[in-house]
């Protein structure tokens, strides 16, 4: 049986095995790793028989004994381990039953003390009961005992409380007196059914009213303490007097003293004198001025002194600077007095404020009485408003002082703000606080207008001044001229009579026979006659000449004298907002700076322009130009320099800060100064520049750059530690280096910069376009104007126009002046071609119906030129028209010479354009190989010839714009000629039209254009023939020449 | 890059082909024999070469190639007193093939054929040829169907490249729009006319374009208007955009991968995008039609507008100005336009603020993608000195295009590789 159950278990196994012989056998690993464990004594599966046996077979017996002797010793160590245990153990147990044992014991000594306890109390408890039940009734009576007599002592304290209260009247303690009423009142209105308590009530009440009285009298009195005044009105508020009565009671009483404080400033010794010494100065100023005017006087009536006035000037710079000084120095005189009373005022009213919020404006009244509390703080805002107004009128009544300058009021009003911000923020409303704020800022403004305003005066006075002394000039001279020529004239009719004289004698001495002798004398005689008129028209014209120049010198004076004087003024002007604004306020400064400049082109193109302008257009166009770029410069000056200032700030801030405000006056003082002296050299030079040449611009030009160049090199190093703010830097320096290169442009841009700074709106812009059109002169921004306009009509498409204004918005948004200079060339460019391709398109259309509409295949032999290429002609004139007062042609004479002499010569002309005409015909011709080649040959020249650009910029002159028309529109043929196809005739007209335009337009476009053009569109039309072209010249000639003696 | 022709040209096409660029242009010379040129040029060495040329009588003032063979093209010519348009082969056996039409084994054979031939004129000097023996150098081209005589000028004949209707060719002349079949000859090789649209007395057909993805929809230019026909209904045009431009329409083309775009271009010197659907329905609406961009640069008459074939951002413009400009329209392009997927709603009731609102919404995001990408100018080529009448995109490689003008001057150009660069990033 068992072979057969052992044989199956073998042949698994065997199976096993092959697998796992075949598999690599995870089995034998498990066995190997079992026998491992089985001999490993620490493991579970230890088998100490195996692991005996095995011992047995492997080792020796000295390897036994080993093993034997360790087995024993580890044996021993955990036989120890185990005692150990067990007695620490054991040890724990023993003491933890000896602690049960002794609880057990207290336990039950507690156990009996409590019962203990409780008999106790259960006595304790039925004492209490017992006493309780024999004391009831009497307590009851106790009580209401006391009840009675409370009741009764009130009603005696009511019955007394008017007797009380005038006590308290008579002993000034209404405090207690109304805490009495208060107590009181209560029950009295409750019980007032009842007469005599009703009584009562009436004649407290009496009293209390008289308390009230009392206690507003208190508040009205301004001798009264402070302290006694606010206990009143706690009492007043307390007895349920409205708040805002009593309010206006106390701010009637602190409206006094407050007033009394503001107005105290007239008394000020110390302003007082400053601005007396500010009038003495002023005056001496005024003489200044006037030996200023008188000395030009002298000089316009000498017309050639100019070599002595330097030195003079010289002195009288001097003195100015010594003013300034002096001036300076007043500053700080009148700043310090306003600004202890600014101080007090504000003093004055932030403990105003803080006493009448303690009273009146206190949270927990707020509760009850919130619609008081409202009217109370409307009271006080309409009451801080009064004040500050006063304030501000009493301030500005000093400030306006008639020549006040504005660098003292900058101070001033900053410390105000700064005063304000500091405390006041605190109890006003931010409405309030933003009202006041906007008042300043307007007080400034206002300032700054009747500033502007003054001295626009000045410069109107002086005008109108300069205007009579101009005129009584002109008479004088011209009486002068008068009389000379009387003089001439009788001169010659002297002469004339005793030439007459002599010839009678003559001829009455000798006889008829020599008759005819005398008439050929007489004759010579009338050509020397003759000879001698000449000569007097030559000297005549000398003279002429000769006036003209002394006009000029007059007018050049004058003009001087104007400048020096507007100079002069915007100069001061230009200082006092460069310290009125730092460069925060940049955009402050422009805004007030562009109304100025904006008055003042008013009144020189009203007072002044129309005045003068017929003798001084020559020299405005160059001067005015540069006048605005000076005022640009100065203002633009200052600002970069107050830049500069800031980096030194910025330096200086590490140090104490002390200091650091101590250096900023100083630094901003040197600044000026500096600004100062620039300006002076600036104004020297140009004083020199207007009688001399232009060139002394250019070295003026360069040191001041030498000496920005200088300041450049300070500054490189600070720029390099503060990058961030480098780029501003740069930007300015660029600025300033366009500016100057800008000088030759048209002073247009400098004042559109100026607009644009201030991002006014699109229509303005083109207000100021027209504005300024009369300086832009040659610009002739007029028509740009007219293109706009033109542009934004509805019946064009609207979507050129949305083009513009984006153009226009986008350069509202630019910055840097180099890209705006940029991009209103951009747009003047874009506009002008724009104007150009209109017109151009507009006579294009007129061709390419005229040629799409014609049968040219069956055309009669022309006759005539077409009436729509005479109505080119025409168009071209009255686009001429439209262009004439906005573009002046700069040789106006040479173009009228030659007009004339394209009427005379317009036969010789015709011949040559005939001759022309021949000579393409004559190669037309020939066979058919040489017109290839002749068409090679134009190739060929057009390949090595400069490619003529045909659609080039348009610049801003008539004759280009003209041209440009022209070149189009004769493009625009030529094409339309290319897409048709021709018979003879119709050659034949369009070669009679070609050459009507070619000596129309020859006025218009260039002549070489124009010849390029004409021939291209003949040999285009012959090209498109379907016969071989013949030319009939003679005929075409007659034709034109007919036409022309038309037109 | 460029070629000198002897004649005045002013026209080209591309013709398809595997594996070169080859281009077909018409001379126009009224009173000399005119020659089609096929031109071949070989973007390795950067040259031009004169593949063959043919003879042809008249004038051509229009050409266009047969977009599936080689050998087939349309000429538009002038006999002096009147217009034709005939429909050329190259070689003699197509003509008698022409039933069987679209062989192409015989095509190859064909093209294998010609080159051979082209090989052989290749050895010679070939100007000298052509000013020498002017008739001998040229092959004979083989008329397959003459469309019949039309009203006045013809200005275009064009097939329809995306469609499958292989048979059916437009053609414009002064009054009318008619549609003609290639494949039903009437007697002696003249096509049948299978529509025809008239337009008003006073009104003259100047240019036309037909959708190459809706192949019902034609857009004629008549003077300044743009007007739109739907070939199904032909009693009247479907709508006019009036005052498309300031001034005569010269040219309209379809974007080939927008199914409403179409840029025009015109005597005002500018280019014009509309969108037809849009601007259909702001008609409906009695709104004013809206432009949805317009490209200014060029300085006289725009000739010719193509768009890239495959990129359709890419516009290129020939005017009289004698340049050849390629513009880039980003924010058109097929992909950026989201009005698609709003009309593709079919279960929206239309509702017309939202309709707005959706409209406004494009616009923003339209000016958005404009700021990111800018539309307008890419490159101007100046490389002719006359006037430049037509232009075409290679349609075997489109990066590349040739440019013709009235001198004669054949210029190959390509998209210059910064552009190329960033059209495929």
């Amino acid at each position: 049986m068992s072979l057969p159950k052992e044989e199956p278990e073998l042949k698994k196994k065997d199976l096993k095995k092959l697998l796992q012989n075949f598999y690599g056998t995870d089995k034998e690993k498990n066995k190997k790793s079992l026998e491992k464990e089985i001999y490993d004594m620490s493991s579970g599966q230890f088998d100490s028989k195996k692991y005996f046996a095995k011992v047995l077979k492997e080792q020796t017996f000295e390897q036994l004994v080993r093993t034997n002797n360790s087995l024993n010793s580890d044996l021993l160590g955990y036989e120890k381990k185990l005692q150990t245990l067990v007695y620490g153990n054991y040890k724990k147990f023993l003491s933890a039953t000896d602690m049960l044992k002794e609880m057990r014991n207290s336990v039950t000594n507690m156990e009996n003390e409590l019962e203990k306890l409780s008999g106790n109390m259960k006595e304790i408890k039925g004492l209490h009961n017992n006493i309780n039940k024999q004391m009831l009734p009497r307590r009851n009576k106790i009580d209401e005992l006391s009840g009675v007599h409370s009741l009764l002592t009130k009603l005696q304290f009511l019955f007394e409380l008017p007797r009380k209260l005038r006590l308290c009247i008579k002993m000034e303690e209404y405090s207690q007196g109304v805490k009495f009423y208060l107590q009181a009142s209560d029950v009295l209105r409750r019980h007032s059914s009842i007469t005599s308590f009703r009584g009562i009530l009436d004649t407290c009440r009496e009293i209390i009213e008289e308390m009230k009285e009392l206690l507003i009298k208190q508040i009205q009195n301004p001798l009264i303490k402070e302290s006694k005044v606010h206990e009143s009105i706690k009492l007043l508020i307390d007895l349920g007097v409205k708040l805002d009565i009593i309010s206006i009671e106390y701010i009637n009483c602190k409206r006094a003293k407050i007033i009394r404080s503001l107005n105290s400033i007239y008394k000020n010794e110390i302003l007082n004198k400053s601005l007396k010494m500010l009038n003495n100065n002023n005056n001496f100023v005024n003489n200044d001025e006037k030996i200023i005017g008188k000395k030009k006087e002298t000089k316009g009536g000498k017309g050639k002194g100019k070599g002595k006035g330097k030195g003079k000037k010289q002195q009288l710079e001097e003195k100015v600077n010594g003013n300034e000084n002096v001036k300076a120095n007043i500053h700080v005189k009148i700043i310090e007095p306003i600004s202890i009373y600014t101080k007090t005022f504000v003093e004055n009213i932030y403990q105003f404020l803080r006493s009448y919020k303690k009273l009146f404006i206190s949270e927990k009244m707020r509760v009850l009485r919130t619609n008081e509390i409202d009217k109370c703080e409307n009271l006080i805002l309409i009451e801080l408003e009064n004040f500050f107004n006063l304030y501000l009128y009493n301030i500005s009544k000093i400030l306006f002082h008639k020549r006040m300058p504005i660098t003292c009021i900058k101070p001033i009003i900053e410390f105000i703000l700064k005063e304000f911000e500091n405390n006041l923020k605190m109890f006003v409303h931010q409405k309030q606080f933003n009202k006041i704020k906007e008042m300043l800022k307007a007080f400034i403004e206002f300032h700054l207008n009747l500033k502007f305003k003054e001295i626009i005066y000045k410069f109107k006075k002086f005008l109108s001044e300069k205007n009579t002394i101009f005129n009584q000039q002109m008479i004088k001279y011209i009486q002068i001229l008068r009389k000379k020529h009387m003089n001439e004239i009788e001169k010659k009719e002297k002469e004339r009579r005793k030439e007459g004289g002599s010839e009678r004698e003559r001829g009455s001495e000798r006889g008829k026979e020599k008759e005819r002798e005398k008439v050929k004398q007489l004759e010579r005689e009338r050509d020397r006659d003759r000879d001698r008129e000449r000569e007097r028209e030559r000297e005549r014209e000398k003279k002429t000449e000769n006036n003209k120049m002394i006009k000029k010198t007059i007018i050049e004076n004058l003009y001087n004298e104007i400048i020096q004087f507007l100079f002069q003024l915007i100069q001061k002007l230009a200082k006092d907002l460069s310290s009125l604004y730092g460069i925060d306020n940049f955009d402050e400064l422009k805004s007030n700076y562009f109304p100025f400049i904006q008055s003042i082109n008013e009144t020189l193109s009203t007072s002044f322009y129309i005045k003068f302008l017929p003798l001084l257009i020559p020299l405005l166009q160059k001067k005015i130009d540069y006048l605005f770029f000076q005022i640009n410069n100065t203002v633009s000056n200052y600002v970069f320099k107050s830049q500069s200032n800031r980096y030194q700030k910025k330096k200086q801030r590490n140090k104490n800060k002390l200091d650091f405000q101590i250096n900023l006056n100083s630094d901003s003082d040197s600044d000026l100064d500096l600004n100062s002296g620039t300006e002076s050299d600036s104004g020297s030079e140009l004083k020199l520049n207007v009688k001399k040449t232009p060139n002394i611009k250019d070295e003026e030009v360069k040191r001041t750059k030498e000496k920005r160049e200088k300041m450049e090199s300070e500054k490189t190093r600070e720029r390099e530690r503060k990058e961030k703010k480098k780029y501003k830097l740069k930007w300015k320096m660029i600025k300033f280096e366009k500016i100057q290169n800008q000088r030759s442009l048209n002073p247009f841009y400098n004042l559109v910069l100026n607009k644009f700074m201030n991002n006014l709106s699109t229509n303005l812009i083109y207000k100021i376009i027209g504005e300024f059109s009369w300086l832009f002169g040659e610009g002739g921004f007029n028509t740009m104007n007219l293109i706009i306009s033109r542009k934004q009509n509805p019946k064009n498409k609207p979507k050129q126009n949305n083009k513009l204004n984006k153009q226009i918005n986008s350069l509202l948004k630019i910055n840097t002046i180099e890209s705006l200079i940029q991009s209103i060339e951009l747009i003047e460019k874009s506009l002008l071609t724009s104007f150009v391709n209109g017109k151009a398109r507009e006579i294009a259309q007129q061709i390419t119906r005229y040629i799409r509409l014609t049968e040219y295949l069956q055309y009669p032999t022309p006759t005539k030129v077409k009436p729509q290429i005479k109505e080119i002609y025409f168009k071209f004139l009255f686009t001429e028209r439209i262009l004439n007062p906005d573009f002046p042609s700069k040789n106006k004479t040479k173009k009228k010479k030659n007009k004339e002499i394209n009427s005379l010569i317009k036969s010789k002309e015709n011949l040559d354009s005939t001759s022309v005409i021949a000579s393409t015909g004559s190669s037309s011709q020939n066979s058919k190989i040489e017109d290839k080649y002749s068409f090679i040959d134009t190739n060929i020249e057009k390949l090595f010839s400069n490619k003529i650009n045909i659609f080039e910029q348009v610049k801003p002159d008539k004759d280009s714009i003209l041209s440009g028309i022209g070149k189009v529109v004769l493009k625009s043929f030529i094409e339309n000629i290319r897409h048709a196809t021709f018979a003879l005739n119709g050659v034949k007209q369009i070669q009679i039209d070609s050459v009507f335009i070619k000596i129309t337009l020859n006025k218009f476009v260039e002549s070489s254009l124009i010849t390029m053009f004409t021939d291209e569109l003949l040999s285009n039309a012959k090209r498109r023939c379907l016969e071989e072209p013949i030319l009939d010249n003679k005929s075409v000639e007659s034709i034109i020449q007919n036409t022309l003696k038309k037109i | 890059m460029s070629l000198g022709l002897k004649f005045q040209c002013s026209t080209l096409d591309s013709l398809k082909d595997e594996e070169s660029l080859k281009f077909i242009v018409g001379t126009k010379s009224l009173r000399e024999s005119n020659e089609v040129h096929v031109l071949e040029y070989e973007p390795e060495s950067n040259r031009v070469k004169p593949f063959s040329v043919y003879s042809h009588k008249n004038e051509i003032w229009d050409i266009c190639s047969c977009p599936w063979s080689s050998s087939k093209f349309f000429t538009v010519y002038n006999t002096g007193t009147e217009f034709c348009s005939t429909l050329w082969s190259t070689n003699q056996e197509n003509e008698s093939e022409n039933e069987n039409k679209n062989d192409n084994l015989n095509k190859k054979t064909n093209l294998e054929k010609e080159e051979q031939d082209s090989n052989e004129d290749e050895d010679k000097d070939e100007d000298e040829d052509e000013s020498n023996n002017p008739n001998n150098g040229l092959k004979k081209l083989y008329p397959l169907v003459h469309l019949p005589t039309p009203e006045g000028k013809i200005s275009s004949v064009l097939f329809n490249t995306e469609s499958e209707i292989q048979d059916r060719v437009i053609s414009f002349d002064e009054k009318c729009i008619n549609v003609w079949s290639l494949e039903k000859l009437e007697t002696d090789k003249i096509a049948t006319n299978i529509s025809q649209a008239r337009v008003g007395r006073l009104e003259k057909i100047s240019s036309g374009g037909w959708n190459p993805t809706d192949p019902n929809l034609v857009a004629i230019a008549i003077e300044s208007n743009l007007s739109i026909w739907d070939l199904r209904d032909m009693k009247k045009e479907s709508f006019v955009i009036r005052q498309a431009h300031e001034d005569r329409l010269r040219t309209i083309a379809f974007n080939r991968n927008s199914i409403s775009q179409v840029a025009s271009g015109g005597d005002d010197c500018k280019i014009k995008f509309w969108d037809l659907r849009k601007i259909q329905r702001g008609l409906e609406n009695n709104e004013e039609p809206q432009d949805l961009l317009t490209l200014t640069g060029h300085s006289h008459w725009v000739w010719q507008l193509e768009f890239n074939p495959i990129h359709d951002r890419l516009l290129l413009s020939s005017s009289t100005d004698s340049t050849v400009k390629l513009w880039d329209a980003p924010s058109l392009a097929f992909k950026d336009l989201r009005l698609e997927e709003l009309e593709s709603d079919p279960d929206n009731d239309f509702d017309q603020d939202q309709f707005e609102q959706d409209i406004d919404e494009y616009e923003e995001n339209k000016n958005k993608k404009v700021t990111t990408q800018k539309d307008g100018l890419l490159n101007t080529f100046e490389d002719h000195d006359d006037s430049v009448y037509s232009i075409a995109w290679s349609k075997t490689e489109p990066w590349f295009f040739a440019s013709i003008s009235y001198d004669g001057r054949f210029v190959v150009n390509k998209v210059p590789e910064e552009i190329k660069e960033k059209i495929l990033d």
